[in-house]
């Protein structure tokens, strides 16, 4: 039983409100409110601003204190917007009925039927700083290097060129292993000859030469 | 989500176009315009910015402060269109503006920043043309005063705030039209036409002090009156040939003086201004008089000026001055001054300066005097002509700035490439002549090799010699117009010919907005034509042709008799064609219908065709009747009563020597009981390109476009009457026909939407905008028209073997904003994708690409949609603001958008026009076709640079690890 009382309410209420959607009688009725731009404390954006109902119907500036008063509206529906180049602002539409009754409300276009009121008088601060431009890409060195690209090819060349070396400082033993290993290579590759024997030999004058110190 | 993620997706796909912020001013510009000026106010020179603003309130709703120095504004503010914004009456106190608008809102401003000080609303009817004055008080702010159709009202000046207000006596039927504030009482006056002048007379404290009626027997509706010297009220008669004068304070009856009594030929006498000095009146054959009221309210004269044109009385310490112009000679004006008391000629006011004949007549002057140090009179004039155009000229004789206020009512545009240079006309000859031989082709090419070296020697020499004369002033300002109107290497800079409400015919450089030609045909008058004004401009011969010179043919009706009237004239150049006087051809006809034949003689000339009254055909030029004959049989055109909403399409047809129209078809769009009435009838643009003749769908198929380019898009609105159970509802229909057979494509209902309606045409789809009044939001539909799966004629179109009905696909989405107008990209080829651009009417131009607004957007995206790369639907339309081409550069009151192709395919340039202009480039599938601006070439060298020194080195470094490899 309860639900039906809410139906027969809600269509009254809408009954109500859809009676305004239609101007009738020449009286006329004034929209109020104010604007406000908290982000800075300079004034130039005030003579720039403009409000502007159902898209220049009606159209008012702002006095010295962000105030505005627009009056000669008849009862009826109206989208009130501020429209300033630098600031953006949230629309709102107000309905005044034809007894004079105002009540301000979110704009939501694609369904009428649940209703978020808003104050009225009407108060707007700013959204944010509208953005007309693209940044522009400029090369950086970051961009560069964290670039997966780049990350695939530098990687292996680190785990090639770099770790053998990291390993060689860490261990000598694995040091000594490696040089086997490459002489192990270095002999299976080339035959000894003139200049492999010549520095063989310098490189065993030289331990001699070391082994004396160390005699000493 | 997932939808919503899918659509930024394809955002990204369509790119953001959107300028980066150094592009600002690049390849955009905007000018800011006012209108007509009707009152002008000179700023005193003790205030905050001294004395250099001229403030002025216009025609075209706006009250803004100009600066002296050089014209620019220093703030505007733009009110409604329509009745409502319209301002009235506008009074500078010195401290303060005061202003009426629209008869009820009474408003003050802040000179100086030009911010709202205060508004009041004033009871009364929105029709009558207000007024306003104010009450001086040394002590206290001072009062405005501010008069409505039904009441007085006092206010205080400081805040508004209502001190007093007196109901005028018999509103309904007196008019009361002229406030007169004399020593702290005001005067109220209205009359009742025929009958007699209503004289209220009002204290500060707001009481009426007396109230007359006084009989006026000769009042007409064209009887004009004024209050002159402060204490008189003048009537015009220009029935009786009369002047009727009547003193405020005390007079009971109105005195006649007879306009042969001063001296000078009948005719209608115009009261130009008033001052405590006396009245200057322009009477005919243009000669001014001063004349004052002596005792017995008999009109004297004071000065006669035979050959003068407009003049002004002016104050300077307690003696008074006439100024007056009269014509010199061949464009050029004198200025003269005479001391009234003395009537001694000043030496030091007379000068002559520079005025072109696309000026017209002066129409108005105004001039502020000031002693200089020598102690000799200098001035500063204003002159307001009849172009609308707005010019200051100092103290020497030596104009200062103009301003082309008829650019604020430009009703035609069109966009002209530049002719290219005569060499390279030279180098396409070549390729143009097939009869040549081979010798005499080798010496063509060698000559014009010999000359275009010879130019670039020249050019060079000329360059030089330029360095050194750069002394001169005039030269600098100059320079930017001595470049040569030649075209550009992707034909990007245009000539752009704009045609203006008093006639005046603008030829504009589109990169900068700066006039190179401008010419006057006075009788020029725009037709109102479905509730907007519009000239007819067309490009007869464009300028591909050389050595044949470009033409236009402006078409509007004569300002007096509502005829014909026609202009031709080089696009380049401005002069008249040869044959045509400068001030265009009264036709004897009036013009029903016009447009240009789409088939081009052997001097590539088009002929202008059109329908007269009497449904004969008339060409321009008249000898291109002969080429239009043979024409005949395949010409068909269609014409609109917009009244009745009947459409009928004529064929042309020959009898005897002249051409005729048969009726071929009439379609009735009306529907009684609705009271339908035709708002918009759109075709295609006719230079437009259609690149692709289907569409890829996901699987592979092709989806065939209809690309009928007879087709027009005509919508009607109307009202469905109430009945019992519901109100009435406007409602309206989108129609597209045939327009050579007829032949209905498509029908589409609204209800409970209105207009006005903007309807784009193009290729083969419409977009239309409306408001939805049911759901309270603005609406856009997109209709695609397609032949189907097979194509019937791949070749060319024809209407009268046309495929069965075309598939229509449509879709309608929800746009969160009020515009104004739209208009889409066109590019050369039409390769490039499309973007609908549309203006906002919170000053914007927002372009959004076209495949937002496809049918064919899928409610659920699948595999396939994704493969045809459609966008997924969404029933709102995204608005972002970098896809506002226009950033911080709003506009005011945008009347239409115009689209030109360039040389390049990515490129399509945008003018949109209105209370001001702005032009500027989309490029809806960005630059695919030359290399980007920001692209970086030091990057790139470098890069390779460095590449190769490093494999140089590391060749290097190779070699010798190799080698001592090689010794280990």
């Amino acid at each position: 039983m309860s639900f039906t009382w809410i139906v027969i309410i809600l269509v009254q209420i809408l009954g109500v409100w859809t009676e305004t959607d239609e101007p009738n009688g020449t009286d006329l009725f004034t929209i109020e409110g104010k604007v406000e731009v908290v982000s800075t404390t300079n004034k130039d954006w005030l003579p720039d601003t403009q409000i502007s109902v159902d898209g220049g119907t009606f159209i008012s500036y702002l006095r010295g204190d962000g105030r505005f008063v627009i009056s000669g509206v008849p009862s009826g529906t109206y989208m009130v917007e501020v429209v300033n180049p630098n600031y953006m602002f949230e629309p709102v539409r107000v309905d005044i009925s034809a007894k004079g009754k105002k009540r301000a409300r979110k704009i939501n276009l694609m369904e009428l039927s649940p209703i978020k009121t808003v104050h009225y008088p009407l108060e707007f601060r700013e959204r944010r700083k509208p953005n007309y431009f693209q940044k522009r890409e400029q090369w950086k060195i970051t961009d560069f290097l964290f670039n997966p690209m780049f990350l695939t090819m530098v990687l292996p060349l680190v785990l090639v060129m770099i770790l053998p070396k990291m390993m060689n400082a860490a261990d000598p033993e694995a040091q000594k292993e490696m040089q086997s290993q490459m002489k192990a290579l270095n002999d299976r590759s080339s035959m000894p000859d003139f200049s492999e024997t010549l520095t063989s030999w310098l490189g065993g004058g030289s331990n001699k030469k070391n082994r004396k110190d160390k005699t000493k | 989500m997932s939808r919503f993620s899918f659509y930024l997706v394809y955002f990204h796909l369509f790119g953001v176009l959107s300028l980066y912020e150094d592009q600002v001013g690049k390849f955009d510009w905007r000018k800011q315009y006012v209108g007509q000026v009707r009152k002008l106010y000179w700023e005193t020179e003790r205030s905050a910015t001294g004395g250099k603003r001229l403030y002025v309130c216009t025609d075209r709703s706006v009250i803004a402060a100009i600066n002296t120095s050089d014209g620019d504004l220093a703030w505007r503010k733009v009110f409604e269109e329509g009745r409502r914004g319209d301002v009235d009456d506008l009074v500078y106190t010195g401290t303060s503006l005061l202003s009426v608008l629209a008869g009820t809102r009474l408003q003050a401003w802040n000179p100086a920043a030009g911010s709202l000080v205060w508004e009041t609303a004033m009871e009364g009817d929105i029709t009558h043309v207000g007024k306003v004055g104010y009450i001086a008080e040394p002590s206290g702010p001072g009062i405005a005063v501010g008069l409505s159709s039904t009441h007085l009202y006092g206010a205080n000046m400081r805040d508004g705030s209502v001190l007093w207000n007196v109901e005028l006596p018999n509103s309904d039927v007196v008019k009361y039209d002229i406030l007169q504030v004399v020593d702290s009482v005001m005067y109220v006056i209205g009359r009742t036409s025929g009958t007699e002048v209503k004289v209220i007379s009002v204290d500060k404290e707001g009481a009426t002090v007396s109230s007359r009626s006084v009989l006026a027997g000769f009042l007409r509706r064209d009887t004009r009156c004024s209050v002159v010297e402060q204490m008189y009220l003048m009537c015009v008669c220009p029935a009786s040939e009369s002047l009727q004068v009547l003193s405020l304070q005390h007079g009971s009856v109105f005195t006649a003086t007879s306009i042969q009594d001063l001296g000078v030929r009948e005719g209608p006498v115009k009261v130009l201004e008033s001052t405590p000095a006396g009245t200057v009146l322009l009477a005919p054959g243009r000669s001014v008089v001063l004349v004052s009221v002596a005792a017995n309210n008999k009109v004297t004269v004071k000065k006669h000026l035979p050959k003068a044109l407009v003049a002004t009385a002016v104050q300077l310490e307690d003696k008074w001055y006439l100024m007056y112009l009269q014509a010199s000679s061949n464009e050029e004006l004198k200025v003269g001054g005479i001391e009234l008391e003395t009537g001694s000629t000043l030496s030091e006011l007379s000068h002559t300066f520079h005025y072109p004949r696309h000026s017209g007549q002066p129409e108005l002057m105004s001039v502020i005097l000031a002693r200089k140090k020598d102690g000799k009179l200098g001035y500063r004039m204003a002159v307001l002509s009849q172009d609308f155009s707005l010019q200051l000229i100092h103290k020497t004789g030596k104009v200062a700035w103009r301003r082309e206020e008829s650019l604020a009512y430009t009703y035609a545009v069109e966009l002209l490439d530049l002719p290219v240079s005569e060499n390279q006309a030279k180098f396409e000859e070549e390729f143009g002549s097939h009869a040549d031989n081979v010798v005499t082709m080798f010496m063509k090419r060698v000559k014009t090799q010999v000359s275009q070296l010879q130019t670039f020697l020249l050019e060079h020499l000329h360059r030089l010699q330029g360095v050194k004369q750069t002394s001169g002033v005039i030269a600098e300002e100059e320079e930017e117009d001595e470049e040569d109107l030649l075209r550009d290497e992707f034909s990007l800079h245009k000539m752009m010919v704009m045609i203006t409400e008093p006639g005046k015919i603008i030829g504009m450089r589109s990169q900068n907005g700066h006039i190179v030609w401008q010419h006057l045909v006075p009788d020029l008058a725009p037709f109102d034509t479905l509730g907007s004004k519009r000239f007819l401009l067309f490009v007869q011969r464009t300028t591909a042709h050389f050595p044949h010179q470009p033409q236009c043919v402006v078409l509007g009706k004569n300002r007096v008799s509502g005829r014909g009237q026609l202009f031709a004239f080089n696009p380049i150049t401005g002069e008249p064609v040869s044959g045509m006087p400068g001030e265009g051809e009264h036709l004897p006809y009036s013009v029903r219908q016009a447009f240009l034949l789409g088939v081009w003689d052997e001097h590539f000339m088009k002929p202008l065709v059109m329908m007269d009254h009497s449904n004969m055909v008339q060409v321009y030029p008249a000898s291109m009747l002969g080429f239009l004959r043979d024409q005949t049989p395949h010409v068909y055109m269609y014409q609109a009563d917009t009244d009745n909403s009947m459409l009928y399409g004529y064929r042309l047809a020959t009898s005897g020597a002249t051409v005729t129209v048969d009726n071929v078809w009439t379609v009735n769009l009306q529907n009684q009981r609705l009271n339908m009435k035709i708002t918009n009838i759109v075709g295609k643009p006719a230079n437009e390109h259609v690149h692709s003749q289907g569409r890829v769908l996901g699987d592979r198929t092709v989806l065939y476009k209809y690309l009928n380019p007879n087709v027009v898009v005509v919508t009607t609105e109307g009202e469905e009457p109430a009945t019992q159970q519901l109100k009435a509802y406007p409602i309206f229909n989108v129609y597209m026909i045939d327009v050579v057979t007829g032949h209905m494509l498509f029908h589409g209902h609204h209800r409970k939407a209105v207009g006005p309606i903007h309807v784009v045409h193009s290729e083969n789809w419409v977009v239309y905008a409306y408001y939805n009044q049911k759901q309270l939001r603005h609406e856009m539909a997109a209709l695609e028209l397609y032949e189907g799966k097979e194509q019937s004629n791949m070749t060319a179109f024809s209407s009268l073997t046309a495929p069965t009905e075309p598939l229509v696909l449509r879709q309608a989405y929800v746009f969160p904003l009020p515009i104004f107008t739209m208009a889409t990209s066109i590019t050369e080829k039409g390769i490039t994708s499309k973007d609908i651009l549309i203006a906002l009417k919170n000053g914007g131009i927002f372009s959004l690409p076209k495949a937002f607004m496809d049918p064919r957007r899928p409610l659920v995206p699948t595999q396939e949609t994704q493969e045809e790369g459609t966008v997924p639907y969404i029933p709102e339309l995204p608005v972002h603001t970098e896809g506002i081409i226009n950033y911080y550069q709003t506009l005011s009151h945008i009347r239409g958008l115009h689209t030109s192709p360039t040389g390049l395919e990515s490129t399509s340039l945008v003018l949109a026009y209105g209370l001001d202009l702005f032009q500027t480039q989309v490029q809806p599938s960005k630059m695919f076709d030359v290399l980007k601006e920001d692209f970086e070439h030091w990057l790139i060298a470098s890069v390779v640079l460095a590449m190769l020194v490093a494999s140089f080195i590391t060749q290097k470094l190779a070699a010798r690890k190799a080698l001592s490899r090689q010794w280990m």
